[in-house]
């Protein structure tokens, strides 16, 4: 547990060391460089959220990420602003500062303003962006229709008049996590039960289990801004890892057996002789031995 | 709720020294010498750094050696795989304008000197009336690999997740695996490998591949140290036009980075091939035949400096 | 032990190399010397430096020091013929020389490896082919090949060599240093010319006889598969084995041809290795020829014939003036055609013809390992671009030229030394003509 956090420290170090080296080298110059930051709020079905702030910076004709830039997170209530807390963009250039929903907003609440704000430093100008939302919430289910069809029923419920409401007319987009990226398969609209229901394809595989991990996100909403939900179901194909072994061949560490046993009779028979030969040598030595004597 | 704001403060600020530490750390990379302006590294546990803010910090002289991206598994462990995976590369043969960015991006994440490369881009031309192309070439990692028949001490080895890799701490230097590999892929250590000092003193690893020997044979390793933390080969992500697609045969899903797609309809759907399939080596790259270019050809002799340029002189008389 | 008359008279005769060194043989292992000494500087900037001193690159990654090992272990045939295939048939006349033969043998078995070992970039890990080893690669097969064939040789030279250790150790006239004296009776193992030990080693050297051909036969072919297991054009042929080994015989049987000529100018040895043996030996040398030049015709014209687009490309450079085209001429009309002239005119059918053709013929050879290393591995499967300039092409550099050079010395200088520690015509063999043979015998009962 210990050396796995280490390591991830190490990782984390190695990438910043990486990722820094822009702003040292831009640190050199006089300009000042603008930044740009954009701010996400991410409803997860756990009623946690996601403040998620993309930072950029303008280097020549592009905007790029940037670590270790500290973003500050900001609630506006009643136009009072309290600060939540800060957290640094790592190397993607996303700060994540994941916070308790039921703390911050609650169900009858009509909007609240989230900031997110980047001070600025000698080098960089600062930024703020702001993002409003109310409170929704989507689940995930999968429906075995029979053994070849599979649909995954989406639901989402959002505030609306101070209680929680099925919404319509919202579009759902379905994903299925993958090693290096996230698979879309498919998209819906929900219905006025707020309902969305995607078709799923069984021929993907799982993990050992045949487990898959979905996930379900609500993008860029009006009125929500991102509701995300995931779920593993057992809808995938199994592997099983002594398949993942290739058959062996000529390139396996191990000889194959017809090889092993030609060298082992062919060696044999040759060293065998050389030493019935040399026995012979020994022999000669003896004989002479005794002759002299 | 005060309390709470309390220690989620401290504990930010814990970890801005750790970004300072960063800083330093990156101060020391990127004076050159690195670890060479550090006074008495030995006796004192801390080294002084300049940060980009410009005040001196003090830094852990243990972290300044990280300088690498990742830190490789064993030796013994690199040679099982990934369970469970089984890496396919997909290269989109219509998107290529010899930008190069995968050369240099493979360049840095390797710390290879500037003239080696792991990767090449080569111009190829299928037939008289054919127009040129672009062609990309990493090792195929084979699944019937000709290199991996004739290491006479095991040094190179296929792994259960599809890849091919070299442990150079085994290899003798034989240069056997490069006669037998058709497609030219490996590069051998002729000399010491021209590597900072702190990169030489890494743990070596053949996922990482990092530090270079002498003497000893090294390629293309489709970055499973950046697999293992479900990151993609900084190739991939390092091309402006996504010609590179990367992912897990078994999860049957290839990404350039930002297009996530199914790897069998996509070579279903484009013609997908593997080079030279008759010569029976079964790579793991896949190509998609130069269709509905995103550039022409000449495009990708744009910006090259006249030494790149140089290397493509006898094939350009042919065109 | 006696000694019977005519071992005595051919002792007397030949035992002048082993008394005394004569100035020119002084100088001439002092230049050797020289020699070896500068490929040892090449092997010095080799080691410090790395193999950038050589011309060997990331396209061509070997280069002329793996033409010196096909062509060291090619002229190792030499003894492995004379002594295999013409001792079985019991030839007489293969007598004289079978010594040179032998010696010929072990010592070009001895430098060949040496030549593969400096193409390997680190020598400090040699011993991974020993703690790792992966019977799939012709690599290993060539270790245990060569090894297994280096120690059959050197049983079978000591083998012969044992009667003559017996008759150096008693014969009081030979006027050699007590140490080498006490070597000889180390090395003549108490061999007391007794019907038993006779027996002995005659059983013994009939197993080897037996045992030598094929062992030279499967050392050259796995040899040749180290190319013939690639996938590269040129290489990757089915002939490739039977043709190294054809060659190689070839080869070795030219070098046998210098060595007889070059001893019997030295040595005056004209009484026994005679005109009519240059004739024998030569006879042979012609139908090699013919099997050599079959099966090179054999290779170029199904690959021409086919004329595939790989094969093609490696044709090209063969027959194109700029590149190898001269080299390639030379290979084959001074490999195939002058020594098969030679031999077929009678008029030229001398000793010293023959030699010439075979000298030029040894020179071929080599020409022609290096025409089938270097133009193979400068055309790949896939364009040679995108590379440093400097990798496209191999070029021969100064550290390569000086270690083969050393190579070759070292091999001339074994020889040398070898010829002053053992005469060159094996004198027990050549005292015994059968009645000889059971005349002592009766004496030693
Ligand atoms: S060069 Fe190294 S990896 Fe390649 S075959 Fe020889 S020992 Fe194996």
């Amino acid at each position: 547990m210990r050396s796995k956090f280490i390591y991830r420290y190490i990782v984390l170090l190695g990438c910043l060391v990486l990722s820094l080296t822009f702003l040292k080298s831009q640190d050199e110059g006089v300009e000042m460089m603008r930044s740009r930051l954009s701010l996400t709020v991410i409803q997860k079905d756990d009623n946690k959220i996601d403040l998620q702030a993309d930072f950029r910076v303008r280097k020549e004709r592009s905007y790029e990420r940037m670590a270790g830039v500290p973003v500050i997170f900001l609630i506006s209530r009643d136009s009072i602003n309290e600060e939540i807390g800060e957290a640094l963009t790592n190397e993607d250039g996303a700060a994540i500062l994941e916070i308790e929903a039921a703390d911050w907003i609650a169900v009858d609440t009509q909007t609240i303003t989230f900031i997110a704000t980047y001070e600025g430093n000698d080098s960089i100008s600062p930024s703020d962006r702001d993002a409003t939302v109310m409170r929704a919430n989507l689940a995930l289910e999968g429906l075995e229709l029979d053994s070849a069809q599979k649909q995954v029923q989406l639901t989402l419920i959002g505030t609306e008049d101070g209680t929680m409401k099925p919404v319509a007319s919202a579009e759902v987009n379905l994903y299925l996590k993958r090693l290096f990226s996230n698979y879309k398969v498919g998209s819906a609209e929900t219905d006025d039960d707020g309902i969305a229901l995607v078709d799923f394809p069984s021929d993907f595989s799982g993990d050992r289990d045949g487990n898959l991990d979905l996930i379900a996100m609500v993008e860029d909403h009006d009125l929500f801004s991102t509701v995300r939900t995931a779920r593993k179901l057992e809808w995938g194909q199994k592997i099983e890892e002594g398949e993942q072994e290739l058959p062996p061949g000529l390139w396996s560490t191990d000889a194959p057996m017809w090889m092993l046993i030609t060298f082992i009779v062919l060696m044999g028979t040759v060293w065998g002789h050389y030493i019935v030969i040399v026995l012979n040598l020994f022999k000669i030595k003896k004989e002479g031995k005794i002759l002299t004597s | 709720m005060e309390n709470r704001k309390q220690t989620e403060s401290r504990d930010q600020s814990a970890r801005r020294d750790f970004i300072k530490i960063g800083l330093g750390t990156l101060a020391a990379a990127s004076c050159g010498g690195g670890l060479c302006s550090c006074k008495g590294k030995q006796e004192k546990d801390t080294i002084e750094l300049l940060s980009p803010e410009g005040e001196v910090i003090e830094v852990p002289a243990h972290h300044v050696k990280h300088v690498h991206k990742t830190v490789g598994v064993s030796r013994e462990e690199a040679r099982k795989g990934i369970p469970g995976r089984k890496f396919v590369m997909v290269i989109d043969l219509g998107r290529c304008k010899n930008a190069r960015n995968c050369i240099t991006a493979c360049q840095k994440m390797h710390h290879l000197p500037e003239d080696k490369e792991w990767i090449s881009v080569l111009l190829m031309k299928d037939s008289e009336e054919a127009s040129p192309y672009w062609f990309p070439k990493t090792c195929f990692h084979c699944d019937n690999p000709p290199c991996v028949k004739v290491c006479p001490v095991d040094a190179t080895f296929k792994r259960s997740d599809g890849l091919v890799l070299i442990d150079t701490e085994r290899c003798i230097g034989c240069k056997f695996c490069m006669a037998a590999c058709p497609y030219s892929t490996r590069v051998f250590n002729w000399d010491e490998p021209e590597q900072p000092e702190e990169i030489q003193a890494l743990d070596y690893s053949p996922e990482t591949s990092v530090p270079s020997k002498i003497g000893t044979v090294e390629k293309c390793d489709f970055c499973p140290d950046m697999a293992r933390m479900g990151k993609l080969p900084d190739c991939v992500t390092a091309c402006p036009n996504g010609v590179f697609y990367f992912g897990d045969e078994n999860e049957d899903v290839v990404t350039n980075g930002s297009e996530t797609v199914r790897f069998s309809e996509l070579i279903r759907d484009k013609s997908g091939y593997r080079y030279m399939e008759d010569l029976g080596t079964e790579p793991r790259v896949y190509y998609l035949p130069p269709r509905d270019r995103l550039f022409p050809w000449e495009r990708g002799l744009d910006d090259l400096s006249d030494d790149i340029k140089d290397r493509f002189k006898d094939v350009l008389e042919d065109i | 032990m006696t000694i019977s008359d005519k071992a005595k008279t051919l002792l007397s005769e030949f035992s002048g190399p082993l008394e005394k060194s004569t100035t020119i043989s002084k100088i001439w292992i002092f230049f050797l010397v020289l020699l070896i000494a500068w490929g040892m500087v090449g092997l010095y900037y080799q080691v410090r430096y790395g193999h950038v001193v050589t011309g060997m690159r990331d396209h061509v990654v070997w280069g002329i020091f793996i033409a010196n090992f096909i062509f060291f272990i090619g002229i190792s045939y030499a003894g492995a013929v004379i002594s295999g295939v013409l001792h079985l048939l019991k030839i007489e006349w293969r007598k004289p020389f079978i010594r040179i033969a032998e010696l010929i043998t072990v010592i070009a078995t001895i430098i060949g490896p040496v030549f593969i070992l400096l193409c390997v970039g680190r020598l400090d890990r040699l011993h991974h082919l020993i703690i790792y080893p992966r019977l799939q690669s012709p690599i290993t097969w060539d270790v245990l090949a060569i090894s297994t064939y280096l120690m059959g040789s050197i049983l079978l030279l000591y083998l012969a060599l044992i009667r003559d250790f017996a008759i150096y150790r008693d014969s009081p006239e030979l006027k050699v240093p007590n140490w080498q004296r006490k070597w000889y009776r180390w090395l003549a193992l108490g061999f007391r010319n007794t019907p038993e030990q006779n027996r002995r080693i005659e059983i013994s050297m009939q197993l080897l006889a037996i045992m030598i051909i094929p062992l030279a036969i499967i050392v050259h072919s796995v040899l040749s598969w180290i190319f013939g297991m690639t996938l590269r054009p040129g290489w990757h042929s089915t002939i490739f084995g039977p043709y190294f080994v054809l060659a190689a015989i070839y080869s070795g049987t030219g070098v046998l041809i210098i060595a007889m000529w070059v001893f019997r100018k030295i040595y005056k040895l004209d009484e026994y290795i005679q005109d009519k043996h240059f004739t024998y030996v030569g006879y042979m040398l012609l139908v090699l020829a013919a099997g050599y030049g079959y099966f090179t015709f054999s290779e170029y014209l199904t690959h021409w014939y086919g004329s595939e687009h790989w094969d093609m490309e490696v044709l090209h450079k063969l027959f194109n003036w700029e590149e190898y085209g001269g080299l390639f001429l030379f290979a084959n009309l001074g490999g195939i055609v002058l020594p098969m002239l030679i031999v077929a005119i009678p008029s030229l059918r001398k000793p010293g013809w023959i030699t010439f053709g075979s000298a030029v013929m040894v020179l071929a050879m080599w020409v022609k390992r290096y025409l089938i290393i270097v133009p193979t591995l400068e055309t790949p499967l896939l364009p040679i671009q995108d590379t440093r300039v400097e990798f496209v092409y191999y070029s021969i550099t100064w550290v390569e030229w000086s270690l083969t050079i050393g190579g070759l010395a070292t091999f001339l200088l074994l020889f040398t030394l070898a010829s002053k520690f053992v005469t060159i015509i094996p004198v027990a063999e050549m005292s015994e003509t059968k009645a000889e043979s059971v005349h002592l015998k009766m004496e030693t009962t």
